[in-house]
This record gives structure tokens, C-alpha cells and sequence, in this order.
């Protein structure tokens, strides 16, 4: 699964008992970063969390308004939140009109993962991201398989304190040459997203945010000097969709690969296709063609298999011809990379030069077994691969 | 810590409650001045129910004169209150026998109170130790009678005692060790959340009590929005002034079949600026407003708001981008709470 949360990290009043089981199973599946541990001085991080700590830190990005209210600017939603109230995203709160981030530092799941786990093909492929989040969500996707985390209160959550030296001091101690902010979604806690990043930075790493791309533009611009890359959920090509399942709109979104593209910083896309709910394939033309005309063809799209959880549960995993479908109405608007994603050996998990059509990354599930971009050219005839090769 | 005395003129706010009685054209039966209604139809013998059973469209309101004793409530007078809006409610004299229609001596009842705005606007310690009285009156032991909310720090914060094992009424949040949520995600609707295990587990029945104060999103904060404590994700049913999410939960069967009745705590009447203490636009009502239909009693209660609003100069709800539409449509056919329209509803008000 593409940046699933390790299982059963961020469970409703999870008991000491069951929340230890967890982390041996992940620990047992060879993939725990002993990084975010080490530095609590504990095996495993949970295991002297303290439930529900708050952070109390004041947010960026509101505005007061009278009366002790104030309007939340961090995304498109633009929560008016009163006094003691929070917003919709239920991380953020108002005490006496000041408002506060309650997670700053409050890191719920901490783990290091291959990067094209995320997924990120053309960024430093075969590398490990250090991976983060903490509880929280400005959207209720029906279809999230981080519910245990996104959807819950901060204090809800088992959570332990990381600071951004910490989170730095982690990743290099484990090897990790990227700092993603994911699972959960990084637009909640962009003050310490944001400070993370920029100490990784100091530090020489790669800061990388995994997104819904549900962020005002004023806070994007800002993401976008701190950070080497972002992948964007896009989750449909319909408003319908996001307004039903997601509780959200697109136009918000589509600004904000716009804005990610214009800025430089890498970036490539996700599109889950859930049956009969966004894979309708003029949608994915469509889609294609918004793409071509405003972001170019060359930023991967990787088209990835949903899996029945949280609200929807009744629909089947998607069949891997309807993601055949998607990906061939991607390639006849001319985009160079598309992907499938969540179908592991699926030929499309593999990069091919747009111009010799000779492989050049063969990828098995998060394994890379051959990589022949060379100074980011294609080794065989010398055409530029965009993306972050080094 | 009360609300400043200068703000909650007692006297002011029963001059303005005699005088909005007339304007809101709400029926005024059993207006006697003493503890029991005057008629005495017998009331339904059918064995307790969910909200919707026996004299679902009936509101009853008290408001005691001497409810207020220099910044707290007179429990005493509290006392006389609830009895007597229980007894108008249940058509009956006897208010064992009010209480005992709605309650069997083994349930456990769970009282939902409402604790977000701290001590000036919550539901009150005293109104819930008066509903424990009751209840152990009728024959439960006031050890089956929990007052919850959804953490400890919000209940401690507006004045409860947290109690898990000491005798009398329990107190406690979801959050408490050993409680927490359900594993299995309740759904209906736009709806889905985890369930205090408070509400499913802990207790078999539950006294609604909500605070009579104005919301800055869905309008109004009566018994239907107050619910929104017992799920984990309230944040994400507010939008769209909590419509159709407030509908789509109470009508979740763990809720609805387990809802015997509703206690607004109308000691305090806020309305505007909430769902926070604001002691502007606070007033020192006295009163308590019972009903087993909630969306009748909300339908009360939205104009009760709406009334004080306008007498203070303030727009009507709908007008400041916040209807509290989610109370029509819990009373909408397709949902069938209750009765939303103030005509069919039979509102009772006394004073004792």
C-alpha cells in the first residue's frame, strides 16, 4: 500500500497491551525505523507515550476576529472558530482568541520507510525516507487508510514528543537521506512540518511532504522554500467526489499543483481509483488533459489500487484492468509517466524512457532492482529523466 | 467561577420571559405557580422508551424564582423544578411515579451533559445531582447514575467532581482510562464516529443535558448537537450548520433507542456569541426545560434564542449565516426524531 500507516499506530483507546502488539508486529515485518526510539531512549516509542499530550503552541496563518473568534487560514476550508472551539480539523484550537496548534511536536507514528513507498518514483529512488505525523486531518476521506491517525483527535492518539533536531538527529542516525511529513496530513501541522524542515535542511537532508494538496496558497509558498518535494493526492477530477466523499473541493487543489509546479520543488501525483466512485475514464482524460495544459507531461501520475477500509468497506479492491484503463487514457494525452501503484509486479511499476522506450528503473513492490538514469539521463540515449536523481 | 450577577439579571430576564411568552405563540398550559400540573389525564402506561415514545411533541418548562441563590443555583429549588416539570411532562402528580415511567430501578442511567464551555455555561454539576436525587427517589442507587462528557479535564473545568468509585453519582469522561471508544465505527448517514463506550456499554439509558445556549455554526446548541460528545470526530459534522450530520447521528439507533428524555439546563440562557461563555449576552433564566422528544425541545429552545435575540436587537440566526436547519430536518419525515413545528408541539410553562 502507498504510504499506509504502519498498522494499528493510533488506535481508538488502544490498551498498553495492545498498542505493544502493534509495534512488535511492525517491528517484526523488518521495516521499524529504530531511529524515533533511540532518541526517546525506549525500543519502542509508544510504549512510554503519553496519551493525548497537547502541544499549545500558537498557530500561523489566522486571523483574529471579534469577540474572541478567529478565522483559520492554514486551508481552503477557513474554519470560524470560537472561543474554545476548533476547527474542522480538530488539531487547532481557540482559547480566548489565540489560536494554537495542539500538535506541534506530538509525533504519532514515526518510521522509516523506502521512498517510493510514499510514492515518489524520480526522487532518489532506492533511498529511505524518515518518515512522520502526527494525529489529524483537514479532510474525511471515506476511503483513508490512515483513519486510525488522520481522523482522531491529537489527544485521542498515543503520541511522544520529537523535536525538529530530533527529528533530524533520527533520520541521520538511521540513514535516511529524506524527512517525509505523511500518513496523516502535514497541512495540520505545518508550523512543525515546516521547522522540521528547515533544520533537516540545515543538516544536509531532504524534506518531503505528502499531501492532500488541501492547503491555502499562503502557506503552500512558504512549504515550497523549505522543501525538496511534494506528492499530491488528487483524488478525483470531480468537485461531486471531493465534496461527498472527501468533504472537500477541487479547485483548491488543482491551484495547488499549479502552484507546487511553477515553484520548482518536485513533485508528482496520486490518483486512487475507488470502483464507480472516480474511475470513470472520460474523468481520467479530462484530468489528463488539465494536467498537460498546466502542469506539462512530464510529472508522474501514479494511478493506484484502493482497498476497501474505514467508511467504505462495501466496494471491492479496484480491478487491475480498470487501472489499466486509467493508465492508457493518461498515455494517450501524452503524459510520459504514468504509474500503477498497490499491484505489486504490475509491469507500469517500472520507468521508461519517454524517447528510446528502453527500462530504465525496474521497481518490485519498494525494491529497486535496476536503475539507468546516469547523471539524470537516460543511460541508453542520453535523454533528461526529470526528477531528483542525487 | 458564576457568571457576574450584573450580567444575569434574574429579575429583568422573568419580566422578559413573561413577556416573550406571548409573542412566541406558544401554548401556556399549566401556568398554576405550583409544583404539579393541574390536569391529571393519566399519563402512558406503556413500559420506559426511546425519546420518541408517549407524549413525544410536549414541552415542559419551569423556571423557579428562587433558583438563583446570591451566584449558585438553590438546589433545593432545582429540585422542586425538575419534579415539577417531570411530573407536567408525564401527566402525573406523583413524581416517583413520573420518574418510574420513564426509568426502571435496574437501569443505569447516563447523563450526557455538556461541558465544552467551562463553569459559566455547562451543563450544571447541581442540575445533574438534582436528576441523580430524583432517579434515586424512584429507586435507583445514585451509583447508577453517571454524569460523562467527553474528557475528565472538561467536566473537572466546569465544576464536576470526578468520581469512579467513591459512592453516589459517578462522573467521568470517555477519555478515563478503562473507557475510551468503541472498535467498531457507528455509521448513518453522512455520519460515522466511535461511540462512547459511556453510551453503549456502561449505561442502559440516557438523560440528555444540554445547556440553552447559542451556536456560532449550527445556531443553536440544544440536546440534538449535544450528542455530538458521544462520538470521537465532532469536528467533522460541523460544516453546513451541522445539517443533515446532527439528524444523521441522533438517529444512530445506539442514541436514539437509548434516550429517555431531555433536561436542558435553561439555569443560564446564552443568546449569542457561543458556544463559549459570553457574559454580555448571557442571561440568569432559572429554568429547566424537559421534553422526551429532542427535536421538539430544540424547536422550543431555537426560539427561546431566537426571541432574546431579537428583543436584544440581533438578527435572526438564518440571517447571521447560521439556521439551526438541523433541527427541521431531524423532524423531517425522512428522519422522524420528533416534531419541528412549533404549532404541534404542546408547550407547558410554569414557575414554581
Amino acid at each position: 500500500m502507498d504510504d499506509a500507516l504502519p498498522r494499528n499506530h493510533g488506535l481508538p483507546a488502544p490498551s498498553r497491551r495492545e498498542f505493544l502488539a502493534a509495534c512488535g508486529r511492525t517491528a517484526g515485518a523488518g521495516a521499524l525505523a529504530t531511529a524515533g526510539a533511540q532518541l526517546l531512549g525506549q525500543r519502542c516509542p509508544a510504549a512510554h507515550a503519553a496519551k493525548g499530550k497537547l502541544s499549545w503552541v500558537e498557530a500561523k496563518h489566522y486571523r483574529k476576529e471579534q469577540y474572541d473568534r478567529v478565522t483559520c487560514e492554514i486551508c481552503p476550508r477557513k474554519c470560524r472558530v470560537d472561543d474554545m472551539e476548533r476547527g474542522y480539523c480538530a488539531t487547532r484550537e481557540n482559547r480566548g482568541g489565540k489560536y494554537y496548534t495542539l500538535v506541534y511536536n506530538r509525533v504519532c507514528s514515526v518510521h522509516s520507510d523506502p521512498i517510493e513507498k510514499k510514492p515518489l518514483f524520480h526522487f532518489l529512488p532506492g533511498t529511505d525516507a524518515f518518515s512522520l505525523s502526527t494525529a489529524g486531518c483537514c479532510l474525511e476521506c471515506q476511503f483513508c487508510q490512515n483513519y486510525e491517525l488522520s481522523q482522531f483527535r491529537p489527544e485521542q492518539v498515543e503520541n511522544v514528543s520529537l523535536t525538529p533536531r530530533q527529528v533530524a538527529e533520527g533520520a541521520k542516525r538511521s540513514g535516511a537521506p529524506v524527512v517525509a511529513f505523511t500518513y496523516g496530513e502535514p497541512v495540520v501541522y505545518f508550523e512543525y512540518a515546516y521547522d522540521c524542515a528547515v533544520v533537516a535542511r540545515r543538516q544536509g537532508l531532504r524534506p518531503v511532504v505528502i499531501t492532500s494538496g488541501y492547503v491555502a496558497q499562503k502557506p503552500l509558498k512558504e512549504w515550497c522554500k523549505v522543501v525538496d518535494a511534494v506528492k499530491v493526492d488528487l483524488k478525483a477530477f470531480t468537485d461531486s467526489f471531493y465534496r461527498d466523499i472527501c468533504g472537500a473541493q477541487l479547485k483548491p487543489v488543482l491551484d495547488t499543483i499549479v502552484t507546487l509546479k511553477k515553484s520548482g520543488v518536485w513533485l508528482e501525483l496520486v490518483y486512487l481509483v475507488v470502483p464507480t466512485l472516480n474511475d470513470n475514464v472520460d474523468d481520467i482524460r479530462r484530468m489528463s488533459k488539465w494536467l498537460k495544459q498546466n502542469i506539462g507531461t512530464s510529472v508522474p501520475v501514479h494511478f493506484t489500487r484502493f482497498h476497501p477500509t474505514y467508511k467504505l468497506t462495501n466496494l471491492p479492491a479496484t480491478p487491475a484492468k480498470t487501472l489499466d484503463r486509467c493508465v492508457a487514457a493518461a498515455d494517450s494525452e501524452g503524459l510520459k509517466f504514468v504509474y500503477v501503484g498497490n499491484v505489486p509486479g504490475h509491469p507500469r511499476e517500472n520507468t521508461k524512457c519517454p524517447k528510446c522506450r528502453e527500462p530504465l528503473l525496474e521497481r518490485t513492490g519498494f525494491v529497486i532492482r535496476r536503475n539507468d538514469v546516469v547523471d539524470g539521463k537516460c543511460k541508453h540515449c542520453g535523454e533528461t529523466i526529470p526528477g531528483v536523481w542525487r | 467561577m458564576s457568571p457576574p450577577s450584573h450580567c444575569l439579571d434574574s429579575e429583568r430576564n422573568r419580566r422578559g420571559f413573561l413577556h416573550k411568552v406571548g409573542s412566541l405563540g406558544l401554548g401556556l398550559a399549566g401556568l398554576s405557580g405550583n409544583g404539579c400540573t393541574e390536569r391529571d389525564t393519566p399519563g402512558p402506561t406503556a413500559a420506559p422508551g426511546g425519546s420518541g415514545a408517549g407524549n413525544s411533541a410536549k414541552v415542559v418548562e419551569v423556571r423557579g424564582e428562587g433558583c438563583f441563590k446570591g451566584d449558585r443555583v438553590n438546589p433545593d429549588v432545582l429540585t422542586d423544578m425538575l419534579e415539577a416539570a417531570v411530573c407536567a411532562l408525564r401527566d402525573t402528580r406523583d413524581g416517583k411515579a413520573a420518574w418510574r415511567s420513564l426509568f426502571r430501578e435496574d437501569d443505569v442511567v447516563g447523563l450526557k451533559v455538556n461541558c465544552l464551555a467551562g463553569p459559566n455555561l455547562s451543563s450544571r454539576p447541581e442540575v445533574a445531582h438534582a436528576l441523580s436525587r430524583a432517579l434515586g427517589g424512584a429507586g435507583l442507587p445514585e451509583e447508577s447514575v453517571f454524569a460523562w462528557d467527553r474528557t475528565d479535564q472538561e467536566l473537572a473545568r466546569a465544576g464536576y467532581q470526578l468520581n469512579t468509585d467513591n459512592g453516589g453519582m459517578r462522573c467521568i469522561g470517555t477519555d478515563h482510562e478503562g473507557i475510551g471508544s468503541e472498535r467498531e465505527l457507528a455509521m448513518n448517514g453522512k455520519v460515522g464516529g466511535y461511540l462512547s463506550t459511556l453510551l453503549t456499554r456502561h449505561t442502559t439509558a440516557m438523560i440528555n443535558v444540554p445547556v440553552l445556549k447559542d451556536h456560532g455554526i449550527v445556531g443553536v446548541s440544544g440536546s440534538l448537537k449535544n450528542n455530538f460528545g458521544c462520538i470521537h470526530n465532532p469536528n467533522k459534522y460541523h460544516p453546513h450548520c451541522g445539517d443533515p450530520y446532527a439528524a444523521d447521528l441522533n438517529a444512530l439507533p445506539q442514541i436514539r433507542d437509548k434516550q429517555r428524555l431531555v433536561v436542558c439546563d435553561a439555569t443560564t440562557l446564552q443568546y449569542h456569541g457561543g458556544p463559549g461563555f459570553k457574559a454580555q449576552w448571557a442571561v440568569r433564566y432559572g429554568g429547566v426545560i424537559v421534553a422526551t422528544d429532542p427535536v421538539a425541545l430544540d424547536t422550543v429552545c431555537a426560539s427561546l434564542i431566537e426571541s432574546w435575540r431579537k428583543d436584544n436587537g440581533m438578527p435572526p440566526l438564518a440571517d447571521d449565516d447560521r439556521p439551526a436547519r438541523h433541527i427541521a430536518t431531524a423532524g423531517s419525515p425522512k428522519y422522524a426524531l420528533g416534531v419541528a413545528d412549533l404549532k404541534q408541539i404542546e408547550f407547558i410553562r410554569k414557575t414554581v
